[in-house]
């Protein structure tokens, strides 16, 4: 089968393949090209690909939106004042951490149920598990957070219960703590995501030749020693995928912005990630400081494309 | 061997004790008992939040305020629904902006993606290739300023605070979808398409006629992403919108029960919360059980997407 995701490195070398044979292309049928093609690049050109590049630009200038005609370009000056502004550097270390807890459980739950479902035989019975671990997936990011925030109300919240019921009230204060909140948004992320990796992995585990577990089976490997052996090694290009994908919360703001609402950062500005503090730059503080917050959103993006970056090689490397 | 004198006389009490139905219930989950368990356990933690709003939102008064608040509700009233609808002003505005927005962008980027799809995956003309991965590659490129330079585009073309400018940014999110419409063409066997061709038909038509009624799986995958996308967004639509009157739900419900603005009034019953979070998501939760198992089927022929 061809390959079905397209990859930062591969299709870079797609592109520079494409680009040195374009002069030697013949014309053909390039009136129904144009027909077919041009309408959907036209709209993707305006609306996605053009402020993805004006907003490369806008990172290297003081761009402030709400003094007229103030953009002058600045080279690496955003960078000078974003090494000693504290600021940055606390919401960037609660998103690292956030992002380490969100894969983390992201991946380890996803994993077991993802295997568990992969051995249920009856088809009909899997396929309403499938839709289960899904359903948290297709449920508005507001409608989601706000539930969240129902459920764990420090007060009235079912969570607030239990934890009074089983632990005593001192517990259960812990759902006010500055401490918590990170971890609190971590949660509730990697729940709302769990789902589409718990279907990538069962496209991997379904695709996993059945009669290598027989092989083993029939050699005297038991369950654990299928499961390192045969079903973890196979599914590395997913867990790559799951990696990736994981790293690209690192900027990510709409979790804070909807828990706490844009005025409020949380209990001791300890929802203040790094995304939504590049969003408070942009959007809601002093006079719209645009430059500065791309010069952070793109600090970040480069971030998390090099801890990819790294992830991917390392399983490629332990992969032989 | 001495086993097998023991094992018998179990097999055939479980039989009797579990009668013949029982029994062959038995024998096929057999085995998966613990893993079942163990499955039912993990997904929990996908359901709870979401039984309990469902409960919460059937609940009386009496049992949203109990001091141990059940999980589930055993008399269940609509009374939570009405409440909601009466008291949450705009809910129907919002639903509707919602329904436009997303049913506009579902359609327009389908349509669009399938089309370009067919033309980079069958169609020979100069710079194909090159206009393809140009799309792909800009997938890798950090958004930096993207949002402000989107404000910025939608001020120029007066498209700020307009249900079309939404429709449009969302559907110009071209470049996923036109890979997975193209790779669904790549697989399909040309032979059909030449037979067409042979026999008369111009492009449009072998396309239209032969070539998309076969890529229809790809399609629902395109659509049912693009819907559960855009029912859910919240930062775009929150920055590109200010009247409330174009609010989708997502900001519309946000605003509402956080209390960032005054004019909805007081607005805090446990019970009609969670009422309009279900009505808030009952649209895409149908299209989603409607079209899951194109899906998933989708996705198992191998667009990973």
């Amino acid at each position: 089968m061809a390959e079905s995701r397209p990859r930062a490195a591969g299709s870079a070398v797609a592109w520079w393949r494409a680009f040195r044979q374009v002069r030697h292309e013949a014309r053909g049928e390039s009136l129904a090209g144009l027909l077919f093609v041009g309408p959907a690049v036209l709209l993707f050109l305006t609306f996605n690909a053009y402020p993805i590049v004006r907003g490369l630009v806008i990172a290297f200038s003081d761009y402030r939106y709400l003094v007229p005609d103030h953009a002058p370009f600045n080279a690496v000056d955003n960078w000078y004042e974003m090494v000693r502004d504290r600021v940055f550097w606390q919401s960037f270390g609660r998103s690292l951490q956030y992002t380490a807890i969100y894969f983390v459980l992201n991946f380890v739950l996803a994993f077991f149920v993802a295997v568990l479902i992969s051995q249920i035989g009856q088809a009909r019975e899997a396929g309403v598990y499938r839709v289960m671990a899904y359903l948290p997936v297709i449920l508005p990011a507001a409608i989601a957070l706000l539930v969240w925030r129902q459920f764990l109300n420090p007060e009235f919240g079912y969570i607030a219960v239990l934890l009074k019921g089983l632990f005593g009230s001192e517990v259960a204060k812990v759902l006010r703590d500055a401490r918590a909140v990170v971890p609190t948004l971590a949660v509730i992320a990697a729940w709302k995501a769990m789902g589409s990796n718990v279907l990538l992995l069962l496209v991997g585990l379904y695709s996993i030749n059945s009669e290598l577990y027989e092989a083993a089976a029939i050699d005297g490997a038991g369950w654990w020693r299928r499961l390192m052996h045969i079903t973890i090694p196979l599914l590395l290009p997913t867990f790559t995928v799951i990696f990736v994908l994981a790293a690209g919360v690192l900027g990510e703001a709409e979790a804070s912005l909807i828990y706490y609402g844009l005025t409020d950062a949380g209990p001791e500005g300890a929802g203040r990630l790094v995304g939504r503090y590049a969003y408070e730059v942009a959007f809601l503080q002093g006079d719209l400081r645009w430059g500065y917050a791309a010069a952070i959103n793109l600090t970040v993006g480069l971030t998390s494309m090099a801890i990819s970056g790294l992830v991917f090689r390392a399983l490629r490397s332990g992969r032989m | 061997m001495a086993n097998s004198a023991t094992v018998v006389p179990v097999l055939t009490l479980r039989r009797r004790t579990l009668g013949e139905v029982g029994y062959a219930w038995y024998e096929r989950y057999r085995g998966g008992v613990a893993a079942r368990l163990l499955l039912w356990l993990l997904l929990l933690y996908f359901l709870a939040p979401i039984i309990w709003t469902i409960a919460s939102s059937l609940k009386t008064r009496a049992e949203l305020f109990q001091a141990t608040p059940s999980f589930i509700t055993l008399n269940p009233t609509l009374a939570n629904y009405q409440y909601a609808l009466k008291r949450l002003t705009g809910f129907e505005i919002f639903f509707r902006n919602s329904l436009i927005v997303t049913l506009g962008a579902t359609a327009l980027q389908t349509v669009l993606a399938t089309l370009a799809g067919y033309g980079f995956a069958r169609l020979r003309f100069r710079g194909r290739d090159l206009i393809f991965y140009t799309m792909v590659m800009l997938i890798f490129v950090p958004r930096a300023g993207g949002l402000m330079a989107q404000y910025e585009l939608m001020s120029f073309l007066h498209l700020r605070n307009s249900l079309t400018g939404l429709i449009l940014a969302f559907s110009a999110g071209l470049a996923v979808p036109v890979f997975i419409m193209r790779q669904a063409f790549l697989n399909l066997p040309p032979d059909f398409e030449d037979a067409a061709l042979i026999d008369g038909c111009n492009r449009f038509q072998a396309f239209w006629y032969v070539m998309a009624p076969m890529a229809t799986g790809a399609m629902m995958v395109v659509a049912l992403f693009e819907f559960i996308r855009v029912w859910g967004e919240y930062l775009f639509t929150l920055t590109m919108i200010d009247q409330r009157e174009l609010f989708t739900l997502g900001i519309g419900m946000a605003m509402q029960f956080l209390g960032v603005s005054m004019e909805f009034g007081e607005f805090t019953s446990y019970g009609a919360q969670a009422a309009a979070f279900v009505m808030a998501s009952a649209p895409v939760a149908a299209f989603f059980l409607a079209t899951q198992r194109w899906f998933v089927r989708g996705l198992m022929e191998g667009l990973k997407f």
